[in-house]
């Protein structure tokens, strides 16, 4: 018998029932009293409270919030890249990573190199030359202020991890109560991709004597646009 | 002494700096050999870090009453937290094996290790075959209990923590003192003197001497990020195993975790085997309880969910994940059925927050990889009562920690059972080895450690003298007739370890039953059967 069967075998064994049978977790197809509850409370609540509580976490949380439409986002993009003065821009190869190249073409913003990734890059010129990654979020979340990032080939894991400067594009409809409604809801795809992340802010660090400082490992900045007529 | 040289930024001698650094890590290492109550009392001594865990204590706390400003709503999610693990407990062996079952379709190898050395072995020989040198390693309870550094560093692989917290305290050649905020007994200034003295950056140069945090952060984030980039694989620790998705949830604010993840081609994962759920619809509800119990954030910067290494057509992410499912005494813990619910705990460090014994004698004092109420817990059951006992000693069952804890682990009554287990006579006797055999239930390991003859002795004396009132009078009349006697030298010395800190206990000079005869209410007792015995016999 070997380490596993072990274990299991222990633990087969001694198994007993939860203390408290009554109280059961419930599924995803299965809605508890607490967890309907808490979905009602938000669904009372407009649509302009759930944006107002999705930006304000993220204010809270040293993001900047920038709220912008479908047709201006990049120009208004390709004009804040030119004035923080940045260099070098990557992003997924997807739809919104052309737009906002073009944008940069139309800007004539020639001092940001900007590059949708098609192959893997260089960790050395990942972590040394790019100073800006750009990543667009599936969902949002009002209750915390978080961005779902579904990473995959067009989107990958480290725009926004390593770059300094952190730009998450979000489609204001996208905005959801909280994380428990959107995995009720099954807004996650069944078969989840390799890497999800829930991303509130820039990377942070409270380590020293509870002080606070942003960009530990991560991004020291983090940018949503928020495109409130998408 | 050294303070004064290391606030004189203009005339740090770097060499005496760190001799001196040399000399406290001597002096913290001899220390964590010593006896329990040998570091409380040193602790107790240490002004600075009094000021460090009082000061660490009412920031979390405080944070966390913030973060939870309705009473019925944090009730009722405790509720669901206790229901979502006692569920997750009452299947785990199922769990246990639809998450290997999961994981394995998601192409991620999974690891059993029945002991912390197993583990360890586990772990070197993926790196070894992998050709790993280097290490960086996200923050991790688990690899902390079954002491990998150690292990792997002895066998010339370089093991470097990124958490900023578990850093420093590595870098310190130190020990975590809280789970979630490790270098949380130094302040700014030793965090200062060590960073220069110790802190190498890529080039070799030293680190300039800074009490600046964001300087401090910004240097550590330079050294380590360099790291990341040249590693030869990552170690983690998780959070939640979700059975059904086969997916690995890591919680954290500062981006190691992810990095750890995520730039080495080979990422190893450690769990204990308790951390698994049944459905991702578990997850929402432990994390908000999670964060907003540990640090009283509405949620963590970063929530990672890896249900796999990277896929063709992926252009990061790691090539190989590989999970290893740590038991080290916790089937053993599982099978008991008081201690069990110690396996509910999510690592919130929210016991630790709020007890009074922790923030005064801090987490080193308990010479354990868990401190404060979970660690006093935890670490006799999974490292023996033998050897750890002793810390049980350090709770006055104020039962702060229980109210504090997401998902309701009764820890005083966990603490009350296990100082019972400590001087319970072992399973030798037939009856108690059939009920647990019958039971599958295992003896807490070191069951009876603390048992000596002389308590015991003690103890079935004042259960007699309870017992018969003839007794009782003899023993209450001796102790207020001959109260004088406690004023004695030699009774001044026997007291002595109570007295020591505390005044000395002063009998009346009459008895409550007396007081109550000479009042006349001694009729009304007399109806009690238990004195009629006595009283009228």
């Amino acid at each position: 018998m070997n380490s596993r069967e072990r274990i299991l075998q222990r633990l087969y064994a001694s198994q007993t029932p939860a203390q408290n049978p009554g109280q059961k977790p419930g599924n995803r197809s299965q809605t508890t009293g607490i967890q309907a509850e808490h979905a009602a409370g938000w669904t009372q609540l407009a649509q302009s409270e759930w944006l107002a509580s999705f930006k304000q976490n993220l204010l809270d949380n040293h993001a900047e919030v920038i709220e912008t439409t479908t047709a201006s986002w990049a120009t208004e993009l390709a004009q804040q890249l030119t004035a923080r003065g940045v260099k070098r821009l990557l992003s997924g190869e997807h739809e919104q990573g052309q737009v906002l190249l073009n944008a940069l073409a139309e800007h004539q913003a020639a001092a940001v190199d900007a590059s949708l990734l098609t192959e893997p890059l260089s960790k050395e010129e990942l972590f040394t030359a790019a100073d800006a990654g750009f990543s667009v979020a599936s969902a949002g979340l009002a209750e915390t202020g978080s961005l779902l990032v579904e990473t995959g080939p067009q989107e990958p894991r480290a725009l926004s991890l390593v770059p300094p400067l952190n730009i998450i594009l979000l489609n204001a409809s996208a905005i959801t109560a909280s994380f428990l409604t959107l995995v009720q809801a099954q807004k996650l795809p069944a078969q989840l991709p390799t890497n999800v992340l829930l991303i509130s802010g820039p990377s942070k660090t409270a380590d020293i004597q509870q002080t606070l400082a942003y960009g530990a490992h991560g991004p020291k900045e983090l940018i949503v646009l928020l495109l409130t007529d998408a | 002494m050294s303070q004064k040289i290391a606030s004189d930024s203009m005339h740090i001698n770097i060499e005496q700096l760190q001799q001196e650094l040399n000399v406290e890590q001597r002096e913290f290492n001899e220390l964590q050999q010593r006896h329990f109550k040998v570091r409380a009392k040193m602790a107790l001594e240490n002004e600075a870090l009094r000021k460090s865990f009082r000061g660490a204590s009412d920031f979390l706390m405080g944070k966390r009453k913030a973060v939870f400003p309705d009473e019925g709503a944090l009730s009722a999610l405790r509720d669901r937290g206790e229901a979502i693990r006692q569920h997750s407990l009452a299947n785990l062996p199922e769990l246990l094996e639809r998450l290997e079952k999961n994981l394995t379709a998601n192409g991620v190898q999974v690891h059993w290790a029945e002991t912390a050395d197993e583990a360890c072995t586990i772990i070197h020989d993926i790196l070894t075959a992998n050709n790993a040198r280097t290490v960086v390693k996200g923050k991790s309870m688990v690899t902390e209990e079954i002491e990998l550094n150690h292990f792997l560093e002895a066998r010339g692989i370089e093991c470097l923590e990124s958490d900023m917290g578990e850093y420093l305290v590595q870098l310190a050649g130190e020990t975590p003192s809280h789970i979630i905020m490790p270098a949380i007994h130094k302040n700014k200034a030793q965090i200062a003197r060590l960073m220069h003295a110790r802190a190498q950056t890529s080039d070799g140069s030293q680190v300039p001497y800074t009490e600046d945090v964001d300087e401090l952060i910004g240097n550590a984030r330079a050294i380590l990020r360099d790291k990341f980039m040249r590693a030869d694989a990552g170690i983690s620790g998780v959070n939640m195993a979700v059975a059904n998705t086969g997916t690995l949830c890591l919680v954290e604010n500062e981006g190691n975790g992810r990095m750890t993840t995520t730039m080495p081609k080979l990422h190893i994962a450690v769990t204990g085997i308790e951390k698994v759920v049944e459905d991702f619809s578990h997850v929402p509800e432990l994390l908000t309880l999670l964060t907003r119990s540990a640090t009283g954030q509405k949620i963590s910067t970063y929530f990672n969910m890896i249900s796999g290494p990277k896929k063709a057509g992926e252009l990061d992410g790691p090539e190989q994940v590989h999970l290893v499912l740590v038991d080290n005494g916790r089937s053993r813990i599982f099978s008991h059925p008081v201690l069990k619910p110690t396996l509910q705990c999510i690592r919130c460090g929210a016991c630790m927050n709020h007890c009074p014994v922790y923030a005064r004698v801090g987490g080193h004092a308990y010479g354990s990889t868990y401190p404060g109420p979970i660690g006093q817990v935890v670490t006799p059951q999974i490292a023996g009562l033998e050897k750890h006992g002793d810390m049980l000693s350090a709770c006055s069952l104020n039962g702060a920690c229980g109210e504090a804890c997401p998902v309701r682990i009764p820890l005083p009554e966990l603490i009350r059972e296990l100082r019972a287990e400590a001087v319970s006579p072992q399973f030798t006797d037939a009856a108690a080895v059939s009920t647990a055999t019958a039971t599958a239930v295992q003896e807490v390991m070191g069951r009876g450690a603390k048992r000596t003859l002389g308590e015991s002795l003690i103890w079935r004396g004042w259960a007699l003298t309870h017992r018969f009132a003839p007794l009782y009078r003899i023993m209450t009349t001796a102790m207020t007739r001959g109260r004088g006697l406690f004023r004695s030298k030699a009774a001044a010395a026997l007291l002595s370890p109570w007295t020591d800190s505390r005044s000395t206990p002063q009998p009346a000079r009459r008895s409550l039953h007396e007081l109550a005869k000479a009042r006349g209410v001694a009729g009304q007792y007399q109806n009690n059967t238990a004195d009629k015995r006595g009283d009228n016999a």
